[in-house]
């Protein structure tokens, strides 16, 4: 499926956008059927996050909380973005309480010194995307996660700023270097 | 500025988050750069890639986990929507099962409590509205501390020693009660090992939230048998 719908813009159609919002406000109200529907139309979207985001080892583990906890948190969408937008911005915000208390575990990472070599493309078809993703994975730790947010979630440097708890300025910075690495990447 | 000021800033101006006249500036380093102007496509090839990312499927349909961990969440949901409008909470089942062994030897076995209460603890909480009377100054509601205090007042007014349980019935809340106290004590060992944990703080909270209800509904059955 092609990512090309960005967190930030309207989540297809205005139809769909409707029927959502009614399947959640069907769930909301204890509707599992209509929370499955929204389950099935997002899962994908939510399992990229976390996997980019925290690491494919913890996205099964974390997209059930995600689910779960939109669940649980139903009542306090309003219907006034989409509801993927509500639902992603969920997930993004438990990856990063997860990730903190987690972080010691990736501190190998953040010099930026684990080598690309093993992650190099293999310019063949869909191949190339998933070698994509290991170099996106071997990012530093802020690096990587701006650059996910930003470049293939769609998110802006002033909503990431807000959301990780850092300064436009840091992320702007960051999704440079996360490029120039994963220039190199390409390059290879 | 140098060349590597200019590299630095070609994200930004790819991006178009230059303002006009540094957008400028990079525009004529662009002219006369090849360095630059090489990097600035491999940097628009990098973000289209991203952009074209695949999303990704789990190996394993993960919908009858979630459903199994909603479907007791509602049931739960339904069963307390009287008291927790929108709220809703999760036991694990050692906890439903201790809980559900307890409130069903409450029905029975403190009736005789309910004709001997009459000015006692217990009667404070013969309704609803007495329950909430019972919290009624605590601190702010959802906080730990509210279920903290909720907790201590209630276990005063349960295992009150001028009206005690009968000794059996008495026996199991505790059984119950350490058993949900394990999972407060897990759930604060977490905490301390990472404060700042917003998941964990409502962890906590919730934990304290079971005991505090567990506590009530026993109260309450105990004082209508």
């Amino acid at each position: 499926m092609n990512q090309a719908i960005r967190l930030t813009e309207p989540n297809g159609t205005s139809e769909r956008r409707e029927l959502e919002a009614a399947d959640a406000r069907a769930a909301a109200a204890g509707d599992a059927e209509a929370f499955e529907r929204l389950y099935r139309a997002h899962v994908q979207r939510v399992y990229g996050l976390t996997c980019r985001l925290a690491g494919a080892e913890r996205a099964d583990e974390l997209t059930q909380d995600v689910f779960v906890r939109a669940w649980q948190k139903l009542h306090t969408f309003r219907g006034d973005a989409a509801f993927g937008s509500w639902l992603y911005r969920l997930a993004v915000n438990l990856c990063y309480g997860r990730l903190r208390t987690i972080g010691t575990e990736r501190k190998r990472y953040a010099d930026g010194e684990i080598p690309l070599g093993r992650a190099q493309a293999r310019r063949d078809g869909t191949e190339i995307r998933l070698d994509f993703d290991v170099a996106i994975e071997r990012l530093p730790d802020g690096a990587r996660q701006v650059f996910v947010l930003h470049d293939v979630e769609g998110y802006k440097h002033r909503e990431i700023a807000e959301m990780v708890g850092i300064t436009t300025g840091t992320s702007k910075s960051q999704l440079h270097r996360a490029r120039m690495i994963l220039r190199e990447h390409l390059n290879a | 500025m140098t060349t590597d000021r200019f590299q630095d800033r070609l994200s930004e101006y790819l991006d178009g988050e230059l303002d006009p006249s540094d957008a400028a500036l990079v525009e004529r380093h662009l002219e006369t750069c090849e360095d630059c102007a090489q990097i600035l496509t491999e940097l628009e090839a990098v973000a289209a890639r991203a952009r074209d990312l695949p999303s990704r499927e789990p190996t394993d349909d993960l919908w009858p986990a979630i459903a199994s961990r909603i479907e007791a969440d509602r049931e739960r949901s339904i069963e307390g929507a009287g008291r927790r409008r929108g709220r809703r909470i999760v036991l694990s089942v050692p906890q439903l099962a201790a809980a559900a062994v307890v409130l069903a030897s409450l029905s029975a076995g403190v009736a005789w409590m309910a004709r001997a209460n009459t000015g006692s603890p217990i009667a404070r909480v013969e309704t609803s509205q007495g329950a909430a009377r019972l919290v009624a100054d605590a601190p702010e509601p959802g906080t730990a501390e509210y279920y903290a205090r909720s907790i201590a007042e209630l276990e005063r007014a349960l295992f009150d020693p001028t009206r005690s349980l009968p000794p059996q019935t008495e026996a199991r809340v505790r059984r119950a009660l350490v058993t949900i106290d394990r999972a407060i004590e897990d759930a604060r060992r977490a905490l301390l090992e990472v404060p700042d944990d917003p998941y964990l703080q409502d962890h906590v909270a919730n934990t304290l939230r079971r005991k505090s209800e567990f506590l009530e509904r026993a109260v309450r059955l105990a004082s209508q048998s």
